[in-house]
């Protein structure tokens, strides 16, 4: 906590700041200023205006939401979602509640960050043909000629195409006999895929059940932060973190980079990704009862024998309640076998599950679009995809300068749309008809929230166009006028089925069918990684995935998870490994791969096993990116997956590296001190359960463990004694450590709810990033694998708050209700109270952050309008999102009824794929805080200092394997349960 | 010239005295500050007065703009007695009370077409009409504007049941007598002091909850966030 505001590099980097001026100047323009203020209050502000439009649309009511049911059609998997429009405006996405794949109303980080993707000013504004502004009609004459003489054409578009998509894609395909499809995707899992298809017979995916599961092992899955269906995976294993209940699961992982899964393991040992295959093998026979395999593995690669085998024999003991997942870019054979070891445990029905239509079809292997471009088309269509940039391998942009007529449609002039002779402007999803297979039996509908804001067009409606234009004798198609059109006559529905079903979101019910048994297919085994090299995992990113939100600032400005680098993608590397290799964090390092080689910057990073670099896909943009553009390094000449590599020292200047953790070096007395003052607390559940039965846990039976949790509560006073907090409402959160898996999505759903800006890289670096929640990374042990606990870490709203007592002009104020108020249109800037707060949660505007978001008349748009938009020299911090507050007991109090206990959900929880936080009345007796404050592990962050926080957290329970349990009374020295010397 | 030469000059010698005592005598530099001191004095509570006064000033009470259409409130809400909910529909129901629509205007005056003495349209209703062939809405200049950082809302005060002293909020209480008002003027300042005058109040025993200590909240949140 406090090293987050200790920045460690020396290059402080002064943002453009007033050029220095004369004494004489500054008495100026001091008299102008108080000249000028005097004048102001002489002066009435400017006219504005009240424009009601000439038509109301239906049920719009000016300032009041209104909400769309829709389909998230930018992920591999499309969750249900639910659109905050304020007169006409998207303002905020929420999931859809009762959805089959969200059933919670849950919603990813990419989710919450993507209407900046809709008001982004990058995007493309008109069609273009040679970088010449030309209109629709030329553009679609100029590609329906091309197309009509062609006898070779390739269209390229997403895996995620949706039914009526294809279907119209089909008929497109008709009218042009020589019209070839191609589904791309830069770094998906499509070898696991293929991997599936032998080994199950279809080509459909493995779904999951985890809160049916005692005992999860992954094997370089990243389940909960960015493979495969991880809002589904993140619910269901968050309803087993409950410490103490029958079902309390406990997670290994096997990983060779550091993830947010990792983070959250209860177990984890680093593995080498190349030798995983090895790892799966043996362990399918230790479940088979020989486990010598096993043994002489453990013994080669260094794996800890003892974990692998409580992990062998926690499987073994519940068969049914467990389930294996392996990561997309391991080796056909480690799918093999963990098809064998779920089917052994019987995870069929239970914990895993089969979908037969997956959203994303199988894409086509980079190698066969590259043949397709060789073989000399003479038009192709790029629909929504970048392999100019993003292409695994050679350089594909100029393999494509020798087709005669590119067509390319993209939301911004990207680097495929730049290479393009015919350049198209794309409909952002949210301004789109779309339709796409949630699930086996379900099929979501995606319907637009506003008009285009740039004149762009969706695919469908350019493939529609196109088709039209070439078949004219298409009856069927003559009379649609769109896709919209095309669309809803493919559902066929009368139209108040047709509204009832958007209203729903989706049709259908999920099949849920069990995952079939496997196959015995011989994978060749994966060679031994050759001597010398290092596996270089290619990860996608936990923020900006694959590269399709490179251009997306909220995101590129999110932490990455794990080593909490911000704008760039990094070669993560044990500290171990870059010590061998001469290296420090900020200095560059060579990686040779496939023939490529790419330069770096190192990031020493605790847990990352030895032999393994971890670095993101999708940086490094050229064009189209706004913000995105030079940030970071195109890692796609190495390939993708995990490729092995050399790794070297390359020379060059120190790299500045902004990150809004700062602290990782080795100083003990940093690092030790969140752990001995109670700040994050945790421990196994040997010492959870001596603490419940009393025992004492450390000398002189003094807590040790759980130091300030419910049962040693401190006797604290209240220092203005006449506040009487107990009538009315008293507002209250409570994060359980134990479900919180750093995802993030609680970050960007405060961002959109709440206009945060973003600062950039150089201000972050300095520590000003603004975001109002963080998520604190603490770790303890061995660098080699430290165990990890994760903190999200907001105003605390404290009832004895310290920034009150130091603000000079009262620009932050108690309410009754126990909210911590900000006061911006009070507020001098003299950032007393940010000094004074403890937790260090306030954030203050130094530069207008805001800029051109307040003057430019479309981002202007995405603000939400409850809430202030901020400028320079302002201090802002978490609400307790007040504007929710507010609106639930207005609408409350209008009835005149009370408001309900739950009925406030702040951004922050509403999104939460976990359901780690709660929100709700303190006052209510048997309520949710009421409940949460009164587990036995609740406790409050430096609780001795007697701020009275209103944030309760949950203890962490590491749930370790009883045989691996090494907690003994007395025997720790604080209460994080780790060694006592901090890995940070 | 050094300190000791000049301190020769005024006839005293200061070892390390500083320089601006040793130019004039000291009576003449009492006189000095004394004149900056009172000079010093009166700026700050000049410009104190000043700045007092010019925040007291109020431009906004009594701003009466002129609108795109001389819409006469007097006529609708005075003669022929229209509810102010008739038009403005959300103002039980949200933030804001709502302006109707140009359809919403042509409802009435689709059939209401009145002619003037010479037996020519209206003017205000001939511009209407343009509003509404052109589909083109009309910018109505805002008279009651408050702050960006100031959220009112319409609804939580048309709903209160009623004040302290009996009353209940109407739509006049703020706006003033708008069924007299041929041109709409800003009768209240919508000030914050404005604002309290009513919030400060002592609470309505019947309809208030226990622990309230004025009739309506007065922290920061209710209003700024």
């Amino acid at each position: 906590m406090i090293s987050n505001e200790v920045p460690i590099h020396d290059d402080h980097v002064d943002p453009p700041s007033a050029a220095a001026m004369s004494r004489r100047t500054a008495m100026k323009m001091f008299s102008l200023t108080a000249m000028m203020g005097m004048v102001s209050g002489c002066i009435r502000k400017p006219t504005r205006h009240i424009v009601a439009m000439h038509d109301r649309p239906e049920y719009q009511q000016p300032g009041m939401p209104l909400y769309y049911a829709s389909t998230w059609t930018e992920g591999s998997h499309p969750y249900g979602m639910l659109i905050k429009q304020i007169d006409g405006r998207p303002i905020k996405i929420e999931g859809l509640e009762g959805h089959p794949l969200n059933p919670n109303g849950k919603s990813t980080a990419q989710m919450q960050a993507s209407l900046f993707g809709l008001y982004d000013p990058e995007r493309l504004r008109s069609p273009q043909q040679g970088g010449q502004d030309i209109t629709w009609p030329e553009a679609d004459k100029a590609v329906a000629d091309a197309l009509r003489g062609a006898r070779r054409v390739l269209v390229v578009t997403r895996t995620t195409l949706g039914p009526s998509e294809q279907a119209l894609l089909a008929r497109f395909r008709k009218a042009v006999p020589g019209a070839q499809h191609m589904a791309y995707e830069p770094a998906q899992d499509r070898d696991r895929r293929l991997a599936w298809q032998q080994i199950y017979g279809a080509a459909g995916e493995v779904t999951t059940k985890l809160e049916n599961a005692k005992v999860v092992l992954s094997l370089d899955a990243d389940f909960l932060g960015t493979d495969g269906d991880t809002l589904t995976n993140a619910r269901g294993f968050a309803e087993t973190r409950v410490p103490g209940a029958a079902n309390f699961s406990r997670l290994y992982v096997a990983e060779g980079g550091m993830t947010g899964t990792g983070s959250s393991a209860d177990h984890r040992i680093p593995v080498r990704p190349s030798t995983s295959a090895e790892l799966a093998a043996g362990l399918l026979a230790a479940l088979g009862g020989s486990s010598a395999a096993l043994s002489a593995s453990a013994t080669k690669h260094g794996w800890d024998a003892k974990v692998l085998q409580a992990l062998v024999k926690d499987l073994n003991a519940n068969k049914g309640k467990a389930a294996v997942l392996a990561g997309p870019h391991l080796p056909a054979a480690v799918h093999g076998a963990v098809a064998q070891m779920n089917a052994m445990l019987g995870a069929s029905g239970t914990t895993l599950g089969w979908n037969a239509t997956p959203a994303a079809a199988i894409a086509s292997a980079p190698a066969d679009l590259a043949k397709a471009i060789a073989a000399g088309p003479e038009v192709v269509i790029f629909l929504g995809v970048n392999p100019v940039h993003d292409m695994p391998g050679a350089d594909f942009g100029k393999a494509l300068e020798a087709v005669p007529m590119v067509v390319a449609q993209g939301l911004t002039a990207d680097e495929t749309v730049s290479a393009a002779t015919i350049a198209l402007p794309a409909a952002h999803a949210y301004e789109s008809w779309n339709d796409a297979t949630v699930t086996d039996g379900v099929t979501g509908i995606a319907q637009p929230m506003v008009a285009p804001l740039f004149g762009g067009r969706q695919d469908a409606d350019s493939l529609l166009a196109w088709t039209k234009a070439l078949a004219p004798d298409d009856g069927a198609l003559k009379a649609t006028k769109d896709f919209h059109g095309f669309l809803q006559a493919r559902w066929g529905l009368a139209q108040d089925k047709w509204e009832a079903l958007l209203r729903k979101g989706y049709a259908g019910t999920a099949k849920n069918a069990a995952l079939p048994a496997p196959r015995e297919v011989a994978f060749p085994a994966p060679a031994a990684p050759a001597a010398g090299t290092h596996d270089v995992v290619l990860a996608l990113h936990p923020q900006t995935v694959d590269g399709r939100f490179g251009g997306n600032a909220w995101l590129l400005e999110t932490p990455e998870s794990c080593n909490k680098v911000v704008w760039d993608n990094v070669a993560a590397m044990a500290p171990a490994t870059a010590r061998a290799l001469g290296v420090s964090e900020g200095d560059w390092v060579t990686v040779e791969a496939n023939g490529a080689s790419v330069k770096l910057p190192v990031v020493p990073q605790p847990g990352v096993q030895k032999d393994t670099i971890v670095t993101h896909v999708g940086y490094g943009r050229t064009q189209g990116a706004g913000h995105g553009v030079g940030v970071g390094v195109n890692v796609a000449p190495l390939g993708s997956g995990v490729v092995a590599g050399k790794v070297s020292k390359a020379g060059g200047d120190k790299y500045l590296i902004a990150k809004t953790q700062h602290v990782f070096d080795q100083n003990a007395s940093v690092t030790d001190q969140p752990m001995e003052r109670h700040i994050a607390i945790s421990g196994t559940p040997k010492a959870y359960e001596a603490y419940r039965k009393d025992v004492p846990d450390g000398p002189d039976g003094k807590p040790l463990s759980f130091p300030d949790t419910q049962k040693h509560k401190l006797a604290l006073t209240q220092i203005d004694p006449e506040v009487d907090y107990s009538k009315g409402h008293k507002w209250g959160l409570a994060i359980d450590l134990n479900k919180c898996t750093g995802c993030h999505a609680c970050l960007l759903a405060c961002q959109s709810e709440n206009n945060i800006v973003i600062v950039g890289k150089e201000e972050v670096a300095v520590g000003r990033d603004m975001s109002w929640i963080r998520i604190d990374r603490y770790e303890a042990g061995p660098e080699e694998n430290p165990n990890i606990l994760l903190q999200p870490m907001l105003c605390q709203h404290c009832d004895n708050a310290p920034c009150e007592t130091v603000c000079p002009v009262n620009a932050t104020a108690h309410t009754p209700e126990g909210l911590n108020d900000q006061i911006y249109n009070r507020c001098v800037g003299t950032r007393y109270c940010g000094n004074n707060c403890p937790y260090k949660v306030r954030r203050f505007n130094f530069f207008n952050y805001t800029g051109e978001q307040t003057t430019d008349p479309v981002q202007e748009l995405r603000a939400n309008p409850h809430v202030t938009v901020r400028t320079r020299g302002v201090m802002e911090k978490c609400t307790f999102c007040v504007q929710r507050i507010n609106a639930v007991k207005f609408e409350a109090a209008n009835k005149h009824v009370d408001v309900e206990d739950g009925a406030v959900v702040t951004a922050c929880q509403q999104a939460c794929p976990s359901d780690a936080i709660v929100f709700g009345d303190a006052n209510v007796k048997g309520g949710l805080i009421e409940t949460a404050r009164g587990g036995d592990l609740a406790y409050h962050v430096l609780e001795e200092i007697n701020v009275r926080p209103n944030v309760t957290y949950g203890a962490r329970i590491r749930n370790a394997h009883p045989d691996l349990d090494d907690w003994k009374p007395g025997a720790h020295g604080h209460g994080h349960d780790g060694d006592k010397k901090g890995g940070h | 010239m050094t300190p000791n030469e000049l301190s020769a000059v005024g006839g005293e010698r200061y070892d390390s005295a500083p320089m601006s005592s040793t130019i004039f005598t000291r009576a003449f530099d009492r006189r000095v500050r004394t004149l900056l001191a009172v000079l010093g004095i009166s700026v700050v509570v000049g410009g104190a007065f000043g700045t007092h006064t010019l925040w007291q000033a109020n431009l906004e009470q009594g701003y009466m703009p002129e609108q795109p259409i001389d819409f006469d409130h007097s006529i609708m809400a005075g003669k022929h007695q229209i509810d102010c909910l008739y038009c403005h529909t959300q103002a039980m129901k949200g933030p804001h009370a709502g302006i109707p629509t140009v359809s919403d205007c042509m409802k009435c005056h689709t059939e209401i077409q009145t002619k003037d003495a010479e037996g020519h349209l209206k003017k205000g209703i001939a511009q209407l009409n343009e509003h509404h062939r052109d589909k083109k809405p009309i910018h109505w200049v805002k008279v009651h504007d408050l702050a960006d950082f100031a959220y009112f809302d319409h609804s939580r005060h048309l709903n209160t049941k009623k004040l302290a002293n009996g009353e209940k909020i109407w739509c006049q209480t703020c706006h003033g007598e708008i069924e007299k008002m041929s041109r709409v003027s800003r009768v209240n300042s919508l000030k914050m002091g404005w604002c309290l005058e009513c919030h400060m109040l002592p609470p309505d025993p019947e309809h208030s909850k226990p622990g309230e200590t004025t009739l309506a909240p007065i922290h920061c949140s209710t209003c700024h966030r």
